[in-house]
């Protein structure tokens, strides 16, 4: 059974672990005929941070997520995890070597329930005589997935046998995060968590991330929001016409330096 | 706790802190999943109310066992459409993959002599073999199922043709093909296997509650629970030694029966039969879970054509031979008929099993207690038609209204 990694039980202001190098992006370039969506872009996913990664539209961020997540292949460049090159052919691969995408529709089957969202295609199975049976273990599975939900503080899950569309769009991205923590996510990537909700729900996101943080998890995060991205980001990676413009530490930077980087101002000298 | 940035204004996370899916009690979700089947169950009752007023036969012990006999083709067909359309598919070639391969089974045995369970594997080879090749197609080439099974439709009706020959009729008198829809289980079986099953079905619940920290064994719901199925398994138990006045439970209802228990668990506890239901309820995000869709579909494919063979079968049997009236698109839609008026939805990824197995009865009941009142054929199609479209507006009506609560 697949639980969640005892890092993921840290709480925020916890001590978290070193910090090491979860994802690496080298030389990565897309091209889609003769447009170029990303040129030679690199950077680093530390464990334990959240990085924002921001851009206008067109910058190549999109893209770079599918990179990242298995949906595309890079046209050069190359991932690394733990230091080992990896190549994803599709989104389970990137999965398996624990780079979980949260993408903006959430990635969630509306009329199955929340248990049974969490363990799609990775279900526990009822075993007798040490042999896997092809019968769901549906109580396990349950079980496993309040644990995954109180982990990251969901703790009022009335019922886990409720079907997603029965929840908010906070409570739904909520679920789709603690997917990726109960299958022991070392990167998570968020597309635009906090687009489609209120101050309230998103509220409740960067909590999460937060969480995810403190456990030692290596966030990435795309938003357009600034104010979010200050919020809750350690390190702003900005893109710009497919290129990695700048990349700041956010307690040394400013929404202004950043705005620049964005639309291509030139810094002052 | 708050986060707070340069230049920005802290937001506050405090009051969040318990990050809350407060999702629908799960006592009142129950309730009202059960609600949705009122609609079936209040058509059925009234269904049999009516044609017992008018006919005073319809509760006759032989005409129920003549019922549950004539139901397998169509419970076959509604639970095979019942697997393609959870998936967001829809197969019209079923009446005819019935048809053919009744033929097929026919010729196999009337005319090439060949022993009955080498025809029969060969037969269940070539319905499979029809719906997964239909499936490659829909899969592989990423036509609409709608398009290739009309093709299909087309075709395997012509190929049943072929198989029957100019006489257009293949007689069949051996066993146990022949028996299916004539043999009827002893009373003593048919108790044993009710009670078999309920012993199965009440161990199954009671491990499941022991093993759920939120369904404890005692409790007021517990004991509801438990007299309720016991008052159901007196219920059947009754209900066969009243079959039993009209000859008995027929074998090929309790095949019928074996089948639907079979798919029901295969739909809900398997993960084939989740990921059935995650591809049609939605795709894009099925696919970003990493279920392989192609694998998924087309083994549905094949699933539904081994129940279409299965009716093809039970046609065979209850007729007595091959001919060109079997498996026709009239039973095809009979069968997406009672699949949706047991709230399958049409558009994928929602409805139960049980619900098509009911909405078949309903059907089955209809069609026989119009014939009861030897009412023309054609009187018969159109009720029925009228059964269904008032059993899809009286199961709209009340879904709305639980969306609404």
């Amino acid at each position: 059974m697949i639980m969640p990694s005892p890092a993921a039980m840290a709480e925020p202001g916890q001590t978290p672990a070193p910090r090491s190098v979860a994802l690496e992006v080298d030389g990565v370039s897309k091209s889609y005929g003769s447009i170029d969506a990303l040129k030679g872009v690199s950077f680093q996913l530390a464990t334990g941070r959240v990085t924002a990664l921001v851009g206008d539209n067109g910058a190549g961020k999109s893209t770079l997520v599918k990179i990242m997540s298995g949906v595309v292949m890079p046209t050069a460049g190359s991932l690394r995890v733990n230091g080992q090159p990896v190549e994803f052919r599709d989104p389970r691969a990137a999965r398996q070597h624990g780079i979980h995408t949260v993408f903006q529709d959430l990635g969630l089957v509306g009329s199955l329930s929340i248990a049974e969202n969490m363990f799609l295609c990775t279900e526990i199975h009822v075993r007798a005589m040490g042999l896997r049976t092809p019968f769901l273990d549906r109580e396990a599975m349950r079980s496993a997935a309040s644990t995954a939900l109180g982990n990251l503080g969901v703790t009022t899950v009335e019922d886990i046998d409720a079907p997603v569309e029965s929840l908010s769009g906070g409570q739904r991205q909520s679920v789709a995060i603690a997917r990726a923590v109960r299958e022991q996510a070392r990167v998570v990537i968020l597309d635009e968590p906090t687009a489609a909700l209120g101050v309230a729900q998103a509220a409740q996101v960067l909590l999460l991330m937060e969480r995810l943080r403190a456990s030692g998890t290596a966030v990435l995060v795309v938003s357009h929001n600034l104010r979010e991205v200050f919020a809750v980001s350690d390190v702003v990676i900005v893109l710009r016409l497919g290129r990695v413009a700048r990349i700041f530490e956010t307690s040394q930077t400013s929404e202004e330096e950043v705005v620049g980087a964005i639309v291509g101002a030139r810094p002052k000298t | 706790m708050t986060v707070s940035s340069p230049e920005t204004q802290p937001v506050p996370i405090a009051d969040t802190a318990a990050v809350g899916v407060r999702a629908t009690p799960r006592a009142r979700r129950q309730f009202g999943r059960r609600l949705e089947s009122l609609p079936l169950i209040a058509a059925l009752a009234l269904v049999v109310v009516i044609f017992q007023v008018i006919t005073g036969l319809f509760l006759n012990p032989r005409n129920l066992v003549n019922l549950l006999a004539e139901l397998a083709p169509l419970e076959f067909i509604a639970m095979a459409s019942t697997v393609m359309i959870i998936m967001g598919e829809i197969d019209l070639s079923l009446g005819s993959v019935s048809g053919f391969t009744g033929a097929v089974l026919a010729a196999l045995l009337a005319k090439a002599g060949m022993p009955w369970l080498a025809a029969v594997v060969l037969t269940f080879a070539a319905g499979i073999g029809i719906t997964a090749l239909q499936g490659i197609i829909v899969v592989g080439a990423r036509v609409r199922s709608f398009a290739v099974t009309l093709a299909g439709y087309l075709v395997w009706y012509g190929g049943q043709l072929a198989v029957l020959g100019s006489s257009g009729y293949i007689p069949l008198r051996r066993a146990p093909v022949n028996e299916l829809s004539v043999v009827r289980l002893p009373e003593f079986v048919s108790l044993a296997l009710v009670a078999l099953g309920g012993l199965v079905v009440a161990l199954l619940w009671l491990s499941g509650r022991r093993r759920s920290e939120s369904r404890r064994l005692s409790g007021t719901g517990f004991t509801i629970r438990a007299c309720a199925g016991l008052a159901a398994l007196a219920a059947l138990l009754w209900f066969i030694s009243y079959l039993e006045r009209g000859g008995g439970v027929p074998l090929v209802f309790v095949l019928v029966a074996i089948v639907a228990i079979g798919m029901w668990i295969m739909l809900t506890r398997t993960a084939l039969g989740r990921h059935m239901y995650a591809v049609g309820g939605d795709l894009h995000a099925a696919r970003e879970s990493g279920i392989n869709i192609t694998k998924v579909k087309w083994t549905g494919f094949a699933v539904a054509g081994a129940l279409a063979t299965c009716a093809g079968i039970s046609i065979l049997s209850y007729t007595g031979g091959a001919d060109t009236s079997a498996g026709t698109g009239a039973l095809l839609l009979a069968g997406i008929g009672a699949t949706v008026v047991g709230g399958v939805s049409l558009t994928g990824g929602r409805g139960s099993l049980w619900g098509a197995f009911g909405g078949a009865i309903l059907l089955e009941a209809v069609g026989n207690g119009l014939n009861l009142m030897s009412l023309s054929f054609y009187a018969v199609y159109i009720v029925e038609g009228l059964v269904v479209l008032l059993a899809l507006l009286a199961d709209g009506a009340v879904r709305r209204r639980l969306a609404s609560r």
